[in-house]
């Protein structure tokens, strides 16, 4: 095979036994890779009511065709399981460097079957010599407890100075149910709790370390167009026209603008403290120098430091996201603060999202009398710095009110009567745009399969940013169609192994319909495959699809594809959406239309049948 | 505050309107040096444009994304006094 290897290692945790089987060629194909192979293996094996913490649940690490190619930004990888956060399925996308080790060991996909009876790390090394890798499956005791750099550096003084970790922190092994897992350090397959399964599986660690090269099709064109695409990404660098200029941190100045920026947990959009959390405050008071994933041109990545202020250490980020969620949404107007929480986060394997969307919401409930000063353990306020970095850390040790924290907003908003302060989707805390003033990411928080998320098909691309047209964010026209082409256009993407910063931009026709031209040709150049736009999007139609079967199964229906009232009934009450709502209703049988879905969100047979999917 | 033109025609100070320039990401560079945080207060001759602001800063119009108080606006609206003015390089992600 080309782009793939072909194989998938299956590790069972509970007998230690470990087996490498081969995928055949048409399910490669029909499911593309990475998330798309993942949500094949799961729904064929794994009961979507199990409890995500059980053994039953299955752990997925899957690379796709374009990983460890010299495809710009083919260095991703998806984590997939049943979520603990929501019950759903989660899909946590990661970069770095770890993903194209991974593909190096020979190894496309690894799927973690069980739960070891002891903690454990798994050790995958391969030379070019060896057909398949060597696995091991080492004692992690020693580790169990260990933050993430300690962690890192233990194992890679322990296996090979050269190889890549991911890994858990104390939050995945406490359950904290937006546990994530860390690679590299600073990289995170960070939503929906992945890091919590990985704790149930007393599973600390999986590193990696590989020589093989992947076989491509038509290295030469392949060679000519990745070329052509970093040129126009360097053209664009050198005009100042790159997240390279400031990373995703200058994005929290564009959303104030349109005033859909995450204050005071979604009470308004527009931020008074924003000049404080801008990408030219990151620049100026904590940047080292920018940083790439493996290969990639765009270098939106920060390298950043704490030293030299009341904070200390170092690390990288904080991205839009984090500014965000433990910025704005609670009140803070202090980046310093909020690249301290970052790193903690980072540091103990917890979400930045879901960790500051969470904090928000109890302060939302402290300062109308909801919570106590006595049972948060101290007086919690929108703009308090000190109380979100010490609630970062007690949520991530499930330590004091860290505890009740570590179920996420919905399950504590709900716990003390007033479920409706958390602003979720399906369970899941919603990302840094708010959806009044952005209606199609509202329809994609609500229709989702991983629950609120903007990376399930990010149409802020074009209703903020004008990626690769303007769309205007107040109008509900068209946004149907767009969030279905969208979370198609993402599931590709993650199946492909690509970076969204890179696929969209560059590899899609820059028209209004967005059509992915040169993402087919990219595959079919380093797989053979011979995808067209149309089979290409009915790949990723399939995947979502199934995807969507496995919620139903799990007990999802048309009742959780909706929002929070805040979203349906509360005005925004000032900014440039001021007294809008997000009209979910007028857009969802739209939607389930277009999908091929029946009224309660259940995919048709008619559809099933079209995709080959019964 | 600065005065702007449209093409290469000075018009009578009069006429001016007062707006507020917005440039973020990689467009700060353009504003003037003694501006704070990411705006400034410039004066345009009435029946200016967000192309003729951008012409005068020398900002290309290609790949730029407009506002006008908050709200998506053409290249060629025209401005209004107390408008504010956001343009930015249209990338996305965060």
């Amino acid at each position: 095979m080309f782009g793939w290897h072909g194989k998938v290692l299956r590790i069972d945790l509970a007998h230690e036994t470990t087996r490498v089987e081969e995928i055949d060629p048409q399910t490669a194909r029909d499911y593309i890779g990475g998330r798309g192979w993942a949500i094949k293996v799961l729904s064929d094996e794994v009961d979507p009511r199990v409890d995500p913490l059980s053994p039953e649940n299955h752990l997925i690490f899957s690379t796709g065709p374009l990983t460890g190619t010299p495809a710009p930004t083919g260095n991703r990888f998806m984590v997939t399981t049943k979520a603990p956060l929501t019950g759903a399925i989660a899909c946590s996308n990661s970069g770095g460097m770890y993903p194209t080790e991974m593909k190096r060991t020979g190894i496309d996909m690894i799927v973690f079957e069980g739960r070891a009876d002891r903690p454990v790390y798994v050790w995958i090394n391969v030379s070019e010599a060896d057909d398949d890798p060597q696995v091991d499956i080492r004692p992690a005791d020693h580790l169990w407890g260990e933050r993430v750099p300690e962690t890192t550096e233990t194992l890679l003084a322990e296996t090979d100075e050269k190889a890549r970790v991911a890994c858990i922190g104390p939050a995945g092994e406490r359950l904290v149910k937006m546990a994530s897992i860390m690679n590299d350090k600073h990289r995170a397959a960070g939503r929906s709790g992945v890091g919590a399964v990985m704790g149930s599986k007393n599973l600390k660690a999986v590193v990696v370390r590989g020589t093989k090269g992947v076989e491509l099709a038509e290295p030469d064109a392949m060679r000519d167009l990745c070329a052509e695409v970093r040129r126009e990404v360097a053209a664009d660098v050198k005009k100042g026209s790159s997240l390279r200029d400031y990373g995703t941190a200058y994005v929290p100045i564009v959303t104030n603008e349109l005033g859909i920026l995450p204050t005071r947990n979604f009470q308004t959009g527009v931020f008074e403290g924003v000049e404080g959390i801008t990408g030219v405050v990151l620049t100026e008071e904590y940047l080292i120098r920018p940083k790439a994933c493996y290969g990639c041109p765009i270098a939106c990545g920060r390298r950043t430091t704490l030293e030299g202020t009341p904070y200390g250490g170092e690390g990288e980020g904080p991205e839009y996201e984090t500014i965000a969620s433990l910025g704005s949404a609670c009140g803070l107007d202090d980046l310093g603060a909020v690249t301290k929480a970052n790193y903690l986060c980072n540091e103990l394997g917890l979400d930045t999202i879901s960790a500051g969307m969470t904090i928000a919401c109890a302060m939302e409930m402290a300062e109308k009398g909801i919570l106590s000063d006595d049972e948060v353990g101290m007086k919690l306020r929108f703009g308090d710095s000190d109380a979100v970095i010490r609630l970062v850390e007690q949520m991530a040790l499930r330590e004091g009110f860290g505890d009740v924290l570590a179920e996420g907003s919905y399950r504590m908003a709900e716990q003390y009567g007033h479920p409706e302060l958390a602003v979720t989707a399906k369970k899941q805390e919603f990302p840094g745009y708010d959806p009044r003033g952005s209606k199609g990411m509202g329809l994609l928080y609500a229709t989702s399969n991983v629950g609120a998320s903007h990376m399930a098909g990010d149409l802020a691309y074009m209703e903020v940013f004008g990626v690769p047209v303007k769309l205007d964010p107040l109008s509900l026209e068209r946004k149907p169609w767009y969030i279905k082409h969208f979370e198609d256009l993402f599931t590709i993407i993650d199946a492909a192994g690509l970076c969204v910063f890179l696929s969209i931009r560059y590899l899609c026709d820059a028209t209004e319909d967005v059509m992915p031209g040169r993402m087919a040709r990219l595959l079919n150049l380093a797989t053979g495959a011979e995808y067209t736009v149309e089979s290409l999007l009915e790949a990723g139609d399939r995947v979502y699809t199934l995807e969507r079967l496995f919620l139903t199964k799990a007990g999802f229906s048309r009742e959780d594809d909706t929002l929070p009232k805040r979203m349906l009934e509360e005005p925004m009450p000032e900014g440039p959406a001021k007294g809008h709502v997000v009209e979910l209703d007028e857009m969802l049988p739209e939607f389930y239309e277009l999908r091929g879905w029946d009224e309660d969100g259940v995919p048709t047979r008619k559809k099933l049948t079209e995709l080959g999917l019964v | 505050m600065q005065n702007v033109s449209p093409a290469d025609t000075m018009d009578d100070r009069a006429n001016g309107v007062a707006i507020t320039l917005k440039l973020f990401g990689g467009f700060r560079r353009h504003l003037p040096a003694e501006s704070e945080g990411h705006a400034c207060e410039i004066e345009v001759p009435r029946g200016s444009t967000p192309g003729h602001v951008l012409a005068h800063f020398h900002i290309s119009t290609e790949g730029a994304v407009v506002l006008i108080n908050g709200l998506t606006a053409g290249l060629d609206c025209p401005l209004e006094a107390g408008d504010v003015l956001a343009a930015f390089p249209s990338l996305a992600g965060g």
